[in-house]
This record gives C-alpha cells, structure tokens and sequence, in this order.
C-alpha cells in the first residue's frame, strides 16, 4: 500500500514538472522588412498623421514586386519552424488586416460614449500585431564584377520596443552566384547567432519574468482622478504603484509617467506562468493585470481593460 | 592436413593481431581525445545547419587523423563555437549554453565520443562526413604533428540530438 502511494506521488510530481516546463505562452513572431529597406526600394507612402507628415512602410506592394523579399521571409520562416517557433507569414496576416477594412480606429466608453484622453491606436501597429518582430534588411554593393551582400536582422519585443536579438554582417565578395543564393547564405549563415541571442532573451524571461508594460488611463467624465485619496491611506497613483511592488517578479518595474489621468509603467516583470485549480497557465499582460483590475473592483473602481498582444495592457478607469 | 593446421594458425595470428592492432588504435584515439588538441578554422556554411571546418589535430599518429578531426570537429561546434573567419565566415555560438556542460554530462561525453566507429549511430561520427582526411601535416616536436583535415559538421542534426538527450535545451522549451 505505501510502495503505491510512492509510486502514486512520483507519477504526480512527474506530471506537475512536465506541466510546468510547457505552459508558458509562446510569444509569436513575424518577419517584416525594415522600414530603411522599404524606404529605399521605394516600397512607402508618404501620410499626414495629424499634421506630421511621414513615410510609412507598404508591405503589401514590397511583397507584390519584390521576390527576393518572399524568399527571404520563407526562408527565415523555415528556419524558426525547425526550431519549434512557427512565425506568422506577413503576406497571409495583411490579408487578415484587409479584410478587417473596418478597424475600430478610436476607442469609445461603451457606457457613456466619452472618449479616452490619448492618441487613436495607431493603424500602422496593429498591422504588425506579432509579439517579437523580426525586422530584416539587405544592401547590396555591386562593383560590376562582384556582388557582396550586407544583412542585418534584428529581433524587436513589439511591447517594449527593445532589442533583443540582432545579427548583421557583410558577405564574402561573389561574382558568380546570382543574387537570391547571395541572400540565401546571408540568412543560413546568420541565423544561428541570431537564434541564439533570441535564447538568451528567452532565457532571461524564464528568470527575471517577462517584461510588459502597462498603462493606466482616466475617462475624462470620471468624478475621480489618480491622485484622489477616497479609495485608501494614499493616493491611487502609489496604492496602483504598491499592487505592482508586490506582484511584479522581485518587484521590479519602471514608473515612465505618473500625471493626475495617466500612468506608463515599463520594464514590468511578470512571472511566465502561474497557478489556477492546482494548474500551471502561461501567463501574459491581460491575465496579469486583471488582478490588478480585480483590486481596484474590490476599491469600487469600474475599469476597463484592454490588450494589445501578449505585452501590453492598458486599464482604463471609471466605466467599462 | 599439416598444411591445413598451418593455414588455420596463420589465420588466427591475424585476426588476433588486427584486433589487438584495432584495440590499440582505438586506445590511442581515446587518449589523443582526452587532450582536446586542437584548432579550427571556419570555412564556410554551404547551407542552414551544416558547417564546413578544418580541424588542425595535434597528434603522434596520423592513422587516426580522421577520426580525432570528426571528434574535435564536434566536441568545438558542442562546447566551444567556431570564431568568425573575415567575410568568409560569421561566428557560430556553441550549442553548449553553459561552460560546464561537459563537466555536468561527464558520462554521457564521455560515451558519445567513444572510438566506436561509424557502426554506432548515436556515436559523434554521426555527424560529421570527412572531406580530406589530411591537407596539411606539419611537425611540431619530435614526435607529434599538426594534421589538418577538412570536415562538414551536421550542427542541425547534433542539436536535435542533444535537445532529445536533454543535453542542451531547445529554443522553444519552457512554452
């Protein structure tokens, strides 16, 4: 009877550290050409964003008239597949976005229709929605009798916008291969240094938590502001500032922004997983701060919240 | 029927002394691999996965120059990663994410880069294909020399291996 209750605790334990090495959510990626590569090929529109005039990169027309570009992509693709990562294919993720012509591009209170004191969601970001984007771009010198191809690859956290992998480099000088083959080595020589990198990214993620970041907004018709000191023995800005003291990974996070209507937290550490009904969950942004969400419930604050990808999770506060 | 005897020693005296010659070489191989003596140099990746190297094995014997090369090919791409060779070649990092992988794995290692030959698929020669067993030979003490050869390493194949063995881990482990 005992030898089976062993066995029984063992098969247990097996199961939970089996569980709990394969639950973290798997951040998904995209590989996309450089905005300087668009530029240079031609492949951008010029757009007046509320005044301020810019060029925005046109995935679609650089993907329709250049092949090299789609080899590129695949290749990369192919790579990252082997190596248990199946990125989203850029061409397939434009269509989606075209058939949702009807992007929501203000968010409204669903109760009283006021509107967030920040800017529209920017268009140009939820076409590029993968959590890691793999932003590449290529020159190449040709003498006339020799081509050398320049690569570069970086691997950029959508959320915090930081670098977390990178790989560049100059080709030996060719005169005889075509162009395409020149591109192929680039990646096939590149990648497992770039690979790498993304590893130890991963691996500090396991270690120090992933690193998010989190808004905090007002509706302007909201009675209550963030330095209003009815919900505790402080102002709400530092009880928020103290729920994340206590629930990010050693505590660690950023205040960016502390105003009367708004807070920016960055490099906020969350744990990858977490437990629920004696089960190991990935975790991500929204899950994470729905407990802070729940909190502020608990104060009598309605919010709201609202993710963009994995990393990112803004609480609007005062009505849903 | 004399000659028939003799014939049957004959034979057996030299199936006796391959063996004991193979057992030596084998010997020999496995101390040389001990040392780790060795240096590479990047010659290119012909495609995703697959290095080309030329291993410079400081050895006594250039019998063995084959077999220690595809060891010291592997054990380089495993623990140490190759360094980056001008325009020609970019670094490789080593698959090996902590510096006391070998020490940590000692039985494992020590098994997997046993002379067993190419009989043993799970055996280092797995994944290594030799292209010129010596290109360079330099003498560099009295009785030791510094042989090149030039070998293709299956990176791609040895990391699937090592993910398998929970050697190493993989890219997407932990998700």
């Amino acid at each position: 009877m005992k030898l089976k209750k062993q066995t029984l605790v063992i098969i247990i334990t097996l199961l939970a550290v089996n569980v709990s090495f394969s639950q973290a959510k798997k951040p998904t990626l995209m590989v996309v050409p450089a905005d300087t590569w668009c530029f240079e090929n031609g492949y951008t529109q010029t757009i007046n964003n509320q005044g301020v005039i810019k060029d925005i990169p046109l995935y679609q027309m650089a993907l329709q008239r250049n092949s090299d570009l789609a080899l590129v992509i695949t290749q990369i693709n192919g790579l990252l597949s082997e190596r248990g990562f199946s990125a989203k294919d850029l061409s397939a993720e434009l269509k989606k976005v075209e058939a949702k012509a009807a992007e929501q591009e203000l968010r409204a209170s669903k109760n009283t229709g006021a509107e967030v004191s920040e800017t529209p969601v920017d268009a140009l970001k939820k076409t590029a929605k993968a959590d890691i984007i793999l932003e590449m771009s290529w020159a190449i010198n040709d003498n006339g009798l020799e081509k050398q191809v320049t690569f570069i690859l970086r691997g950029l956290d959508a959320y915090t916008g930081k670098q977390i992998a990178e790989t560049s480099g100059t080709g030996a000088p060719d005169f005889s291969s075509p162009l395409p083959l020149l591109l192929e080595e680039a990646v096939s020589s590149r990648i497992d240094k770039f690979l790498a990198s993304l590893q130890t990214t991963f691996d500090g993620w396991f270690d120090k938590g992933r690193e998010v970041n989190l808004g905090i907004r007002v509706w302007d018709d909201w009675e209550y502001d963030l330095e209003s000191e009815d919900f505790g023995d402080d102002e709400l800005g530092f009880l928020i500032e103290n729920w994340l003291n206590d629930n990010c990974v050693n505590g660690s996070y950023t205040t960016m922004d502390a105003e009367a209507t708004m807070m920016n937290f960055e490099q906020v550490r969350i744990p990858m997983t977490y437990e629920r009904n004696g089960k190991i969950r990935g975790m991500d942004a929204r899950t994470w701060a729905k407990g802070l969400s729940a909190y502020l419930k608990d104060m009598g604050i309605i919010n709201k919240l609202t993710i963009s990808g994995l990393g990112e999770a803004t609480l609007y506060l005062g009505s849903k | 029927m004399k000659k028939t005897l003799l014939f049957i020693a004959i034979l057996f005296f030299t199936v006796g002394t391959t063996n004991a010659q193979s057992r030596r070489n084998k010997k020999k191989a496995d101390t040389e691999t001990a040392k780790w003596n060795y240096d590479i140099e990047c010659i290119g990746e012909a495609k995703a996965g697959v290095y080309t190297l030329k291993v410079f094995s400081i050895l006594r014997d250039e019998s063995i120059a084959r077999v220690q090369a595809s060891k010291n090919a592997v054990h380089a791409v495993i623990f140490q990663g190759i360094n980056a060779q001008g325009t020609k070649c970019t670094q490789k990092p080593a698959l090996a994410r902590s510096p006391n992988l070998e020490t940590e794995f000692e039985e494992f290692f020590n098994v997997f880069f046993e002379s067993k030959g190419k009989k043993d698929l799970n055996n280092f020669s797995k994944y290594v294909n030799v292209i010129d067993g010596v290109t360079d030979r330099i003498k560099v003490s009295k009785k030791e020399y510094r042989i090149g050869t030039l070998v293709t390493v299956n990176v791609a194949l040895l990391r699937k291996t090592l993910e398998n063995e929970n050697i190493i881990k993989s890219l997407d482990s932990g998700f």
